[in-house]
């Protein structure tokens, strides 16, 4: 099990507080198709990704972005017990979407970066090592079902 | 050899054309030893690396996160020959300076978020990115090659 300090603990809160959900959400999304693009393979019913323009306005595109960091809420609120946590979470990417479990750190890299341009300087060298440190918790949690 | 789209091209220079080594660099080193604190194995000589502190505000460090920035300049100029451009610092980091690969990919990771903070979504857009990280992974890949 991860152990957290109540440094870490506070942190983590205190940067979930400042995201924006509806801001961030479609950003990261967006983001990891165009990035990462082979990661589209997923998204197949999501309409016209074929171009960078359309990616960005694509209302799909920002509706998932916003439901999946919607979903890192619970990670938020339960972090000594991430992996229970998303179990069924982990085992649906696996069994029924066949996701990639690379994909899952692609997402965290996406979410750090866009966190990055948000908040800039205040995004402390130490605020950073503690959100990695989260963020690749719930990676290692989503991961955890594949077999 | 890595295809660079036109766009792409565009992207990395024109990013690297607002980057300040002397301001990027520092930071991605220090942020590098403070995440990955493993990676202050390295640097036994800089001295004081005891605290974030100590390694945010140590000359050592912030001089050769400038250099190593500096180095990015040689990567932006041959974009159609990264591999040769730095097989003999591949070669040196390997041989000589016995860096564990993985560093690099963890300081262009650094590297990145730096970028991002500095510059936020409206110059660090998606599109930015992507050519920035590519650029990245490319030269991460060049740095890792001449190693057995």
């Amino acid at each position: 099990m991860v152990k957290w300090t109540e440094l870490e603990r506070s942190t983590v809160k205190a940067i979930w507080e400042k995201i924006d959900i509806d801001e961030i959400g479609s950003q990261i999304w967006a983001r990891v198709l165009i990035v990462y693009p082979w990661t589209e393979r997923y998204f197949g019913s999501f309409g016209d990704l074929f171009t960078i323009t359309a990616i960005l306005k694509n209302d799909k595109v920002a509706a998932h972005g916003r439901m999946v960091l919607k979903a890192l809420d619970k990670a938020v609120n339960n972090m000594d017990n991430m992996k229970r946590t998303y179990a069924d979470l982990s085992r649906l990417h696996f069994q029924k979407l066949e996701v990639d479990p690379d994909s899952f750190r692609l997402l965290a890299d996406c979410i750090t970066i866009t966190i990055a341009c948000k908040f800039k300087s205040a995004l402390s060298p130490q605020s950073q090592a503690i959100w990695q440190k989260f963020i690749s918790a719930v990676v290692d949690a989503m991961s955890s079902q594949y077999r | 050899m890595v295809e660079w789209t036109d766009a792409e091209r565009k992207a990395i220079i024109g990013l690297w054309g607002k980057i300040d080594v002397g301001e990027i660099g520092p930071q991605a080193l220090s942020r590098l030893l403070i995440v990955y604190p493993w990676g202050q194995r390295y640097f036994k000589a800089f001295g004081d690396l005891s605290t974030n502190a100590a390694i945010m505000g140590n000359p050592k460090v912030a001089q050769h996160g400038k250099t190593v920035m500096g180095g990015l300049e040689n990567a932006v100029k041959n974009l159609d020959n990264i591999k040769q451009t730095y097989a003999k610092l591949s070669a040196m980091h390997s041989e000589k300076l016995h860096v564990d690969p993985d560093n690099f990919r963890v300081l262009a990771e650094c590297i990145s978020l730096c970028v991002a903070a500095k510059f936020g979504p409206s110059v660090f857009t998606a599109e930015v990115q992507e050519a920035w990280q590519k650029f990245l992974s490319v030269v991460v890949s060049a740095l890792g090659r001449q190693y057995h």
